[in-house]
Protein backbone atom coordinates (compact mmCIF):
# COMPACT_ATOMS: atom_id res chain seq x y z
CA UNK A 1 0.00 0.00 0.00
CA UNK A 2 1.48 3.04 -1.16
CA UNK A 3 0.54 6.51 1.05
CA UNK A 4 2.57 8.49 -0.53
CA UNK A 5 3.97 8.41 -4.05
CA UNK A 6 6.94 10.86 -3.09
CA UNK A 7 8.65 7.73 -0.54
CA UNK A 8 9.47 6.77 -4.37
CA UNK A 9 10.35 10.03 -5.69
CA UNK A 10 7.16 9.62 -8.09
CA UNK A 11 4.80 12.41 -8.40
CA UNK A 12 1.51 12.45 -7.11
CA UNK A 13 0.09 13.34 -10.77
CA UNK A 14 -1.79 10.56 -12.70
CA UNK A 15 0.27 10.62 -15.32
CA UNK A 16 2.94 8.58 -12.66
CA UNK A 17 0.15 5.89 -12.83
CA UNK A 18 2.63 3.84 -14.92
CA UNK A 19 5.81 4.35 -12.85
CA UNK A 20 4.16 3.75 -9.60
CA UNK A 21 2.83 0.51 -10.90
CA UNK A 22 5.84 -0.89 -11.93
CA UNK A 23 7.26 0.18 -8.65
CA UNK A 24 4.27 -1.62 -7.00
CA UNK A 25 4.40 -4.76 -9.07
CA UNK A 26 8.36 -5.07 -8.71
CA UNK A 27 7.76 -5.04 -4.82
CA UNK A 28 5.18 -8.03 -4.82
CA UNK A 29 7.51 -10.03 -7.35
CA UNK A 30 10.46 -9.85 -5.44
CA UNK A 31 8.31 -10.67 -2.20
CA UNK A 32 6.89 -13.50 -3.82
CA UNK A 33 10.31 -14.58 -5.67
CA UNK A 34 11.67 -14.21 -1.30
CA UNK A 35 8.09 -16.18 -0.21
CA UNK A 36 9.06 -18.87 -2.75
CA UNK A 37 12.68 -19.29 -1.99
CA UNK A 38 11.45 -19.85 2.37
CA UNK A 39 8.68 -22.29 1.13
CA UNK A 40 9.70 -24.00 -1.46
CA UNK A 41 10.34 -27.16 0.08
CA UNK A 42 10.53 -28.71 -3.20
CA UNK A 43 14.88 -29.17 -3.12
CA UNK A 44 15.00 -32.38 -4.34
CA UNK A 45 15.81 -35.71 -2.91
CA UNK A 46 18.54 -35.76 -5.45
CA UNK A 47 20.26 -32.94 -4.89
CA UNK A 48 20.24 -33.41 -1.12
CA UNK A 49 21.31 -36.88 -1.32
CA UNK A 50 24.42 -35.33 -3.77
CA UNK A 51 25.82 -33.47 -0.95
CA UNK A 52 25.99 -36.73 1.49
CA UNK A 53 27.77 -39.10 -0.62
CA UNK A 54 30.86 -39.13 -1.99
CA UNK A 55 31.30 -38.90 -5.45
CA UNK A 56 33.74 -38.85 -8.78
CA UNK A 57 33.77 -35.78 -10.76
CA UNK A 58 36.52 -36.31 -13.20
CA UNK A 59 37.83 -39.39 -11.87
CA UNK A 60 38.85 -37.33 -8.29
CA UNK A 61 36.96 -38.38 -4.97
CA UNK A 62 34.79 -35.57 -3.71
CA UNK A 63 33.83 -36.47 -0.19
CA UNK A 64 30.43 -36.36 1.13
CA UNK A 65 29.01 -33.24 3.08
CA UNK A 66 26.71 -34.78 5.44
CA UNK A 67 23.78 -32.51 7.21
CA UNK A 68 24.32 -32.24 10.49
CA UNK A 69 28.45 -32.70 10.69
CA UNK A 70 29.82 -30.00 12.95
CA UNK A 71 32.70 -29.46 10.54
CA UNK A 72 29.53 -29.10 7.74
CA UNK A 73 27.60 -27.24 8.99
CA UNK A 74 30.42 -24.36 9.78
CA UNK A 75 31.91 -24.60 6.91
CA UNK A 76 28.57 -23.20 5.07
CA UNK A 77 27.99 -21.05 7.62
CA UNK A 78 30.99 -20.05 7.09
CA UNK A 79 31.23 -19.73 3.39
CA UNK A 80 27.86 -17.30 3.21
CA UNK A 81 30.09 -14.52 4.54
CA UNK A 82 32.11 -14.47 1.22
CA UNK A 83 29.34 -14.43 -1.41
CA UNK A 84 29.62 -10.86 -2.50
CA UNK A 85 33.27 -10.88 -2.20
CA UNK A 86 33.99 -10.17 -6.53
CA UNK A 87 37.76 -10.90 -5.69
CA UNK A 88 36.80 -14.21 -3.95
CA UNK A 89 39.01 -15.60 -0.54
CA UNK A 90 41.66 -17.41 0.31
CA UNK A 91 42.39 -20.89 2.46
CA UNK A 92 43.58 -18.53 5.42
CA UNK A 93 40.68 -16.33 5.16
CA UNK A 94 38.11 -19.13 5.27
CA UNK A 95 40.56 -20.80 8.01
CA UNK A 96 39.83 -17.89 10.45
CA UNK A 97 35.83 -17.90 10.25
CA UNK A 98 35.29 -22.01 10.61
CA UNK A 99 37.93 -22.30 13.32
CA UNK A 100 35.90 -20.26 16.28
CA UNK A 101 32.93 -21.77 14.90
CA UNK A 102 34.37 -25.38 14.82
CA UNK A 103 35.78 -24.38 18.44
CA UNK A 104 39.39 -24.33 17.44
CA UNK A 105 42.01 -21.51 17.54
CA UNK A 106 43.35 -20.45 13.99
CA UNK A 107 46.26 -22.33 14.97
CA UNK A 108 44.78 -25.48 15.78
CA UNK A 109 42.74 -25.26 12.57
CA UNK A 110 45.47 -26.94 10.06
CA UNK A 111 45.90 -25.52 6.49
CA UNK A 112 45.42 -28.78 4.92
CA UNK A 113 42.19 -29.68 6.47
CA UNK A 114 41.03 -26.19 5.02
CA UNK A 115 42.52 -27.75 1.85
CA UNK A 116 40.31 -30.81 1.86
CA UNK A 117 37.27 -28.83 2.82
CA UNK A 118 37.99 -26.08 -0.35
CA UNK A 119 39.08 -29.24 -2.73
CA UNK A 120 34.92 -30.94 -1.80
CA UNK A 121 33.54 -27.49 -2.13
CA UNK A 122 35.10 -26.70 -5.66
CA UNK A 123 34.89 -30.45 -7.20
CA UNK A 124 31.01 -29.89 -6.22
CA UNK A 125 30.81 -26.88 -8.18
CA UNK A 126 29.89 -24.83 -4.77
CA UNK A 127 33.04 -22.36 -5.37
CA UNK A 128 35.46 -22.44 -8.14
CA UNK A 129 39.10 -21.30 -8.76
CA UNK A 130 39.75 -18.06 -10.10
CA UNK A 131 42.68 -16.87 -12.48
CA UNK A 132 45.64 -15.57 -9.93
CA UNK A 133 45.76 -11.59 -9.96
CA UNK A 134 48.78 -10.36 -9.58
CA UNK A 135 47.76 -8.03 -6.45
CA UNK A 136 46.56 -10.60 -4.84
CA UNK A 137 48.80 -13.54 -3.33
CA UNK A 138 48.05 -16.86 -3.35
CA UNK A 139 45.33 -18.91 -5.07
CA UNK A 140 41.94 -17.09 -3.98
CA UNK A 141 38.50 -19.14 -4.82
CA UNK A 142 35.87 -17.40 -6.04
CA UNK A 143 32.08 -18.49 -6.33
CA UNK A 144 30.66 -19.47 -9.85
CA UNK A 145 27.52 -16.94 -10.47
CA UNK A 146 28.39 -14.60 -6.87
CA UNK A 147 26.42 -17.90 -4.91
CA UNK A 148 27.69 -20.19 -2.73
CA UNK A 149 24.88 -22.60 -2.81
CA UNK A 150 21.64 -22.86 -4.74
CA UNK A 151 19.61 -20.61 -3.21
CA UNK A 152 16.67 -23.03 -2.21
CA UNK A 153 19.15 -25.46 -0.74
CA UNK A 154 21.22 -23.19 1.37
CA UNK A 155 18.48 -21.63 3.95
CA UNK A 156 17.22 -25.52 4.06
CA UNK A 157 20.60 -27.24 4.96
CA UNK A 158 21.81 -24.22 7.45
CA UNK A 159 18.29 -23.36 8.80
CA UNK A 160 16.96 -26.91 9.10
CA UNK A 161 19.92 -27.69 11.75
CA UNK A 162 20.18 -24.97 13.41
CA UNK A 163 15.87 -24.69 13.77
CA UNK A 164 14.84 -28.22 14.33
CA UNK A 165 18.15 -29.53 15.56
CA UNK A 166 19.71 -27.53 17.85
CA UNK A 167 16.63 -26.09 20.04
CA UNK A 168 15.92 -29.62 21.18
CA UNK A 169 16.49 -30.44 24.89
CA UNK A 170 19.08 -32.54 26.00
CA UNK A 171 18.83 -36.78 26.68
CA UNK A 172 19.07 -35.86 30.01
CA UNK A 173 16.36 -33.64 29.84
CA UNK A 174 14.02 -35.46 27.75
CA UNK A 175 14.08 -38.33 29.52
CA UNK A 176 12.99 -37.05 32.80
CA UNK A 177 9.53 -36.82 34.20
CA UNK A 178 7.18 -34.67 32.77
CA UNK A 179 6.37 -31.88 34.81
CA UNK A 180 2.66 -32.93 34.86
CA UNK A 181 3.79 -36.45 36.08
CA UNK A 182 5.51 -34.94 38.98
CA UNK A 183 2.86 -32.59 40.15
CA UNK A 184 0.75 -35.94 40.46
CA UNK A 185 2.71 -37.88 42.23
CA UNK A 186 3.84 -35.54 44.85
CA UNK A 187 2.00 -32.96 46.00
CA UNK A 188 3.15 -29.38 46.15
CA UNK A 189 5.43 -28.06 49.68
CA UNK A 190 3.25 -25.54 49.62
CA UNK A 191 -0.26 -27.80 49.51
CA UNK A 192 -0.74 -28.08 53.47
CA UNK A 193 1.37 -24.59 54.13
CA UNK A 194 -0.71 -21.96 56.28
CA UNK A 195 -0.43 -18.50 54.32
CA UNK A 196 2.34 -16.08 56.20
CA UNK A 197 1.14 -12.40 56.29
CA UNK A 198 3.39 -9.80 54.98
CA UNK A 199 4.04 -8.81 58.31
CA UNK A 200 5.70 -12.26 59.25
CA UNK A 201 8.20 -12.14 56.53
CA UNK A 202 9.25 -8.51 57.22
CA UNK A 203 12.04 -8.42 60.31
CA UNK B 1 -29.59 16.37 -1.83
CA UNK B 2 -31.53 18.42 -4.18
CA UNK B 3 -29.63 15.52 -6.84
CA UNK B 4 -30.65 12.85 -4.98
CA UNK B 5 -34.14 13.76 -4.41
CA UNK B 6 -34.51 14.55 -8.00
CA UNK B 7 -33.41 11.30 -9.13
CA UNK B 8 -34.98 9.10 -6.48
CA UNK B 9 -31.99 7.66 -4.96
CA UNK B 10 -31.38 6.79 -1.30
CA UNK B 11 -29.77 8.69 0.85
CA UNK B 12 -28.93 7.04 3.93
CA UNK B 13 -26.75 9.09 6.66
CA UNK B 14 -24.08 6.56 7.91
CA UNK B 15 -23.75 5.71 12.21
CA UNK B 16 -20.73 5.41 14.00
CA UNK B 17 -18.48 2.63 12.93
CA UNK B 18 -20.60 1.29 10.30
CA UNK B 19 -19.02 -0.63 7.75
CA UNK B 20 -19.99 0.84 4.35
CA UNK B 21 -18.70 -1.53 2.60
CA UNK B 22 -21.46 -3.99 3.95
CA UNK B 23 -24.17 -1.77 3.23
CA UNK B 24 -22.77 -1.27 -0.32
CA UNK B 25 -22.39 -4.90 -1.11
CA UNK B 26 -26.65 -5.16 0.36
CA UNK B 27 -27.28 -2.71 -2.37
CA UNK B 28 -25.48 -4.09 -5.20
CA UNK B 29 -27.58 -7.35 -4.70
CA UNK B 30 -30.75 -5.30 -5.45
CA UNK B 31 -29.04 -3.58 -8.15
CA UNK B 32 -30.50 -3.96 -11.81
CA UNK B 33 -28.98 -2.46 -15.49
CA UNK B 34 -25.34 -1.54 -16.36
CA UNK B 35 -24.41 1.36 -14.34
CA UNK B 36 -25.63 3.80 -12.06
CA UNK B 37 -26.36 5.21 -8.68
CA UNK B 38 -26.62 2.86 -5.88
CA UNK B 39 -27.22 5.76 -2.85
CA UNK B 40 -25.48 8.44 -1.54
CA UNK B 41 -23.90 8.44 1.93
CA UNK B 42 -23.21 11.34 4.25
CA UNK B 43 -20.35 10.89 7.38
CA UNK B 44 -19.31 13.28 9.12
CA UNK B 45 -15.55 13.01 9.04
CA UNK B 46 -12.38 15.03 9.94
CA UNK B 47 -10.73 17.18 6.64
CA UNK B 48 -8.17 19.38 6.10
CA UNK B 49 -9.75 22.84 5.11
CA UNK B 50 -9.17 26.26 4.12
CA UNK B 51 -10.60 29.01 6.38
CA UNK B 52 -10.80 32.33 6.88
CA UNK B 53 -9.66 34.36 9.84
CA UNK B 54 -9.56 38.56 11.07
CA UNK B 55 -6.05 39.69 10.65
CA UNK B 56 -5.38 43.17 12.06
CA UNK B 57 -3.39 45.73 10.42
CA UNK B 58 -2.27 48.64 11.98
CA UNK B 59 -2.14 51.08 9.54
CA UNK B 60 -5.21 49.66 7.54
CA UNK B 61 -7.42 47.98 10.03
CA UNK B 62 -8.56 44.64 10.08
CA UNK B 63 -8.60 42.54 6.82
CA UNK B 64 -9.41 38.58 6.20
CA UNK B 65 -6.74 35.61 5.62
CA UNK B 66 -6.66 32.65 4.59
CA UNK B 67 -5.85 29.32 6.84
CA UNK B 68 -5.23 26.04 6.62
CA UNK B 69 -6.62 23.81 9.24
CA UNK B 70 -8.88 20.74 10.16
CA UNK B 71 -12.42 20.60 10.90
CA UNK B 72 -15.04 17.95 10.83
CA UNK B 73 -17.13 18.23 8.05
CA UNK B 74 -20.04 16.70 6.15
CA UNK B 75 -18.87 14.22 3.51
CA UNK B 76 -21.39 12.68 0.36
CA UNK B 77 -20.33 9.04 -0.72
CA UNK B 78 -21.48 8.92 -3.72
CA UNK B 79 -21.86 4.98 -4.51
CA UNK B 80 -21.58 4.12 -8.34
CA UNK B 81 -21.80 1.10 -10.44
CA UNK B 82 -20.13 1.98 -13.97
CA UNK B 83 -20.24 -0.41 -17.19
CA UNK B 84 -15.87 -0.79 -17.17
CA UNK B 85 -14.99 -0.29 -13.57
CA UNK B 86 -18.12 -1.94 -11.84
CA UNK B 87 -18.67 -0.53 -8.39
CA UNK B 88 -16.50 2.31 -7.33
CA UNK B 89 -17.47 5.47 -5.04
CA UNK B 90 -17.17 9.45 -5.26
CA UNK B 91 -16.75 11.10 -1.66
CA UNK B 92 -17.12 14.91 -1.91
CA UNK B 93 -16.25 17.41 0.65
CA UNK B 94 -18.66 20.08 1.55
CA UNK B 95 -16.26 22.37 3.05
CA UNK B 96 -13.99 24.62 0.62
CA UNK B 97 -11.71 23.47 -1.52
CA UNK B 98 -14.27 21.02 -1.95
CA UNK B 99 -11.72 17.95 -2.23
CA UNK B 100 -12.92 14.73 -3.95
CA UNK B 101 -11.58 11.34 -3.44
CA UNK B 102 -12.55 8.61 -6.10
CA UNK B 103 -11.84 5.11 -4.90
CA UNK B 104 -11.53 2.36 -7.52
CA UNK B 105 -11.14 -1.36 -7.76
CA UNK B 106 -8.54 -2.58 -10.38
CA UNK B 107 -9.85 -6.40 -10.01
CA UNK B 108 -14.02 -4.95 -10.21
CA UNK B 109 -12.34 -3.68 -13.28
CA UNK B 110 -11.26 -6.33 -14.98
CA UNK B 111 -13.85 -8.76 -13.56
CA UNK B 112 -15.92 -6.30 -15.99
CA UNK B 113 -13.33 -6.13 -18.77
CA UNK B 114 -13.35 -10.33 -19.33
CA UNK B 115 -16.64 -10.39 -18.89
CA UNK B 116 -17.48 -7.57 -21.62
CA UNK B 117 -14.84 -10.34 -23.80
CA UNK B 118 -16.78 -13.58 -22.86
CA UNK B 119 -13.70 -14.77 -21.08
CA UNK B 120 -14.76 -17.34 -18.61
CA UNK B 121 -13.07 -16.54 -14.81
CA UNK B 122 -13.66 -17.38 -10.96
CA UNK B 123 -14.44 -14.27 -9.50
CA UNK B 124 -13.33 -14.25 -5.79
CA UNK B 125 -14.57 -11.24 -3.35
CA UNK B 126 -11.55 -8.99 -4.38
CA UNK B 127 -9.56 -11.27 -6.72
CA UNK B 128 -9.85 -13.52 -9.48
CA UNK B 129 -8.78 -17.26 -8.81
CA UNK B 130 -8.67 -18.74 -12.23
CA UNK B 131 -9.53 -17.49 -15.51
CA UNK B 132 -9.84 -19.60 -19.56
CA UNK B 133 -7.25 -17.37 -20.96
CA UNK B 134 -4.61 -15.66 -18.35
CA UNK B 135 -2.94 -14.04 -21.75
CA UNK B 136 -5.82 -12.06 -21.88
CA UNK B 137 -6.16 -11.25 -18.38
CA UNK B 138 -3.24 -10.00 -18.44
CA UNK B 139 -3.41 -7.73 -21.10
CA UNK B 140 -6.93 -6.28 -19.49
CA UNK B 141 -5.03 -5.58 -16.38
CA UNK B 142 -2.01 -3.81 -18.03
CA UNK B 143 -4.48 -1.92 -19.96
CA UNK B 144 -6.05 -0.17 -16.80
CA UNK B 145 -4.39 3.49 -16.89
CA UNK B 146 -4.03 7.18 -16.07
CA UNK B 147 -6.51 8.11 -19.39
CA UNK B 148 -9.02 5.73 -18.91
CA UNK B 149 -9.23 6.69 -14.87
CA UNK B 150 -9.30 10.55 -16.01
CA UNK B 151 -11.95 9.51 -18.16
CA UNK B 152 -14.35 7.61 -15.85
CA UNK B 153 -14.07 10.89 -12.82
CA UNK B 154 -14.93 13.17 -16.26
CA UNK B 155 -17.83 11.25 -17.36
CA UNK B 156 -19.23 11.05 -13.45
CA UNK B 157 -18.53 14.86 -12.70
CA UNK B 158 -20.74 15.36 -16.00
CA UNK B 159 -23.83 13.31 -14.27
CA UNK B 160 -23.24 14.14 -10.95
CA UNK B 161 -23.72 17.21 -9.05
CA UNK B 162 -19.98 19.16 -9.80
CA UNK B 163 -18.30 20.29 -6.87
CA UNK B 164 -17.76 24.00 -8.83
CA UNK B 165 -20.73 25.87 -10.36
CA UNK B 166 -20.55 26.97 -14.04
CA UNK B 167 -19.39 30.34 -12.63
CA UNK B 168 -16.32 29.10 -10.80
CA UNK B 169 -15.66 27.00 -13.78
CA UNK B 170 -15.83 30.08 -16.47
CA UNK B 171 -13.18 31.69 -14.50
CA UNK B 172 -11.16 29.14 -15.30
CA UNK B 173 -11.39 26.91 -11.94
CA UNK B 174 -10.02 23.31 -12.95
CA UNK B 175 -9.72 20.17 -10.85
CA UNK B 176 -7.12 17.67 -11.50
CA UNK B 177 -6.58 14.17 -10.17
CA UNK B 178 -3.50 13.10 -7.76
CA UNK B 179 -2.85 9.79 -6.16
CA UNK B 180 -3.61 9.47 -2.87
CA UNK B 181 -3.28 5.89 -2.13
CA UNK B 182 -2.63 3.13 -4.44
CA UNK B 183 -2.29 -0.51 -3.10
CA UNK B 184 -1.41 -3.67 -5.40
CA UNK B 185 -2.35 -6.91 -3.94
CA UNK B 186 -0.57 -10.12 -4.31
CA UNK B 187 -3.54 -12.70 -3.94
CA UNK B 188 -2.63 -15.86 -3.21
CA UNK B 189 -5.32 -18.85 -3.12
CA UNK B 190 -4.62 -22.21 -1.42
CA UNK B 191 -6.09 -25.21 -2.47
CA UNK B 192 -6.30 -26.78 0.87
CA UNK B 193 -6.44 -24.73 3.86
CA UNK B 194 -3.40 -26.70 5.62
CA UNK B 195 -1.29 -25.16 3.03
CA UNK B 196 -2.76 -21.97 3.48
CA UNK B 197 -2.01 -21.99 7.21
CA UNK B 198 1.81 -23.58 6.56
CA UNK B 199 2.54 -20.92 3.85
CA UNK B 200 1.63 -18.08 6.48
CA UNK B 201 3.11 -19.68 9.55
CA UNK B 202 6.27 -19.53 7.56
CA UNK B 203 5.72 -16.38 5.82
CA UNK B 204 5.44 -14.65 9.41
CA UNK B 205 8.64 -16.60 10.68
CA UNK B 206 10.36 -15.36 7.70
CA UNK B 207 9.06 -11.86 8.55
CA UNK B 208 10.38 -11.54 11.85
CA UNK B 209 13.85 -11.55 10.34
CA UNK B 210 12.73 -8.13 8.41
CA UNK B 211 13.36 -6.31 11.64
CA UNK B 212 16.98 -5.48 10.71
CA UNK B 213 17.14 -2.59 7.96
CA UNK B 214 19.77 -4.48 5.72
CA UNK B 215 16.38 -6.85 5.14
CA UNK B 216 14.55 -3.79 4.67
CA UNK B 217 16.83 -2.61 1.80
CA UNK B 218 16.23 -5.65 -0.27
CA UNK B 219 12.58 -5.66 -0.75
CA UNK B 220 12.48 -1.53 -1.29
CA UNK B 221 16.32 -0.74 -2.68
CA UNK B 222 16.68 2.03 -0.66
CA UNK B 223 19.36 2.82 1.54
CA UNK B 224 18.06 3.26 4.98
CA UNK B 225 20.41 5.19 7.83
CA UNK B 226 19.58 7.06 11.19
CA UNK B 227 19.18 10.08 8.55
CA UNK B 228 16.28 8.34 6.37
CA UNK B 229 13.34 10.67 7.46
CA UNK B 230 10.05 8.70 8.89
CA UNK B 231 10.12 5.64 10.34
CA UNK B 232 10.83 1.90 8.74
CA UNK B 233 9.88 -1.03 10.98
CA UNK B 234 8.81 -4.06 10.67
CA UNK B 235 5.63 -5.31 12.77
CA UNK B 236 3.63 -8.30 14.14
CA UNK B 237 0.35 -7.58 14.98
CA UNK B 238 -1.65 -9.89 16.60
CA UNK B 239 -5.46 -9.27 15.74
CA UNK B 240 -7.36 -12.04 17.75
CA UNK B 241 -5.71 -15.20 16.81
CA UNK B 242 -4.61 -14.29 13.34
CA UNK B 243 -1.43 -12.96 13.31
CA UNK B 244 0.13 -10.51 10.53
CA UNK B 245 2.86 -8.98 9.61
CA UNK B 246 3.04 -5.70 8.74
CA UNK B 247 6.13 -4.14 6.67
CA UNK B 248 6.75 -0.01 6.73
CA UNK B 249 8.54 1.99 5.13
CA UNK B 250 8.11 5.84 5.06
CA UNK B 251 3.84 6.03 4.54
CA UNK B 252 3.73 3.30 2.50
CA UNK B 253 3.30 -0.66 3.77
CA UNK B 254 3.43 -3.91 3.42
CA UNK B 255 1.14 -6.10 5.27
CA UNK B 256 -0.23 -9.66 5.07
CA UNK B 257 -3.29 -10.87 6.20
CA UNK B 258 -5.61 -14.20 5.49
CA UNK B 259 -8.62 -14.15 4.81
CA UNK B 260 -11.33 -16.97 4.82
CA UNK B 261 -12.91 -18.37 2.06
CA UNK B 262 -16.14 -18.85 3.28
CA UNK B 263 -18.42 -18.45 6.43
CA UNK B 264 -16.71 -21.71 8.28
CA UNK B 265 -13.46 -20.68 8.42
CA UNK B 266 -14.37 -16.78 9.44
CA UNK B 267 -15.07 -18.21 12.67
CA UNK B 268 -11.44 -19.61 13.50
CA UNK B 269 -10.92 -22.60 11.38
CA UNK B 270 -7.44 -22.46 9.21
CA UNK B 271 -7.67 -20.07 6.23
CA UNK B 272 -7.10 -20.97 2.88
CA UNK B 273 -6.24 -17.55 1.29
CA UNK B 274 -4.00 -14.77 1.77
CA UNK B 275 -3.75 -11.64 0.30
Amino acid sequence: MINDTCDFDVGRRLKNLEALKAIGLAANRRLLGVQRISHDCRIGIERFDDLHASRLVDGQRASSLRFGDPRVQSLFAALVAFRLLPQGFANRDLRERVAPLTGLSVDDCHRNRTTHDLRRLRLRGLVRRIPPHPSLPGHRQGHPNRLVLPPRLRPRHETNHGRRLRPAPPASLATRPSTRRLRQRSPSPLAGAKPRSLNATCP
Amino acid sequence: MRFAADHDIDVVRFERHERKDDRTRACLRNFEGDEGVLYVGVAQEKARVVRTERRNDPLRGPYPWLVSSTAMVNHYYVYLVDDDFGPLFIKFCSHFPYNAKLCINGHEHLKRQLAKHGAAFEALDNGIASCADPDLMRQLADGLDATKIDALLRKWLQRLPHPFTSADRAAGIRCDISMLQAEFALTQVFDRPVQGRVFFEEAMRENLDLGRPDHVQLIFDRRVTKRTPTRHRTRVITDGVIPSPHVDCRHSRIRSRRVASDATTRKGAPCARRR
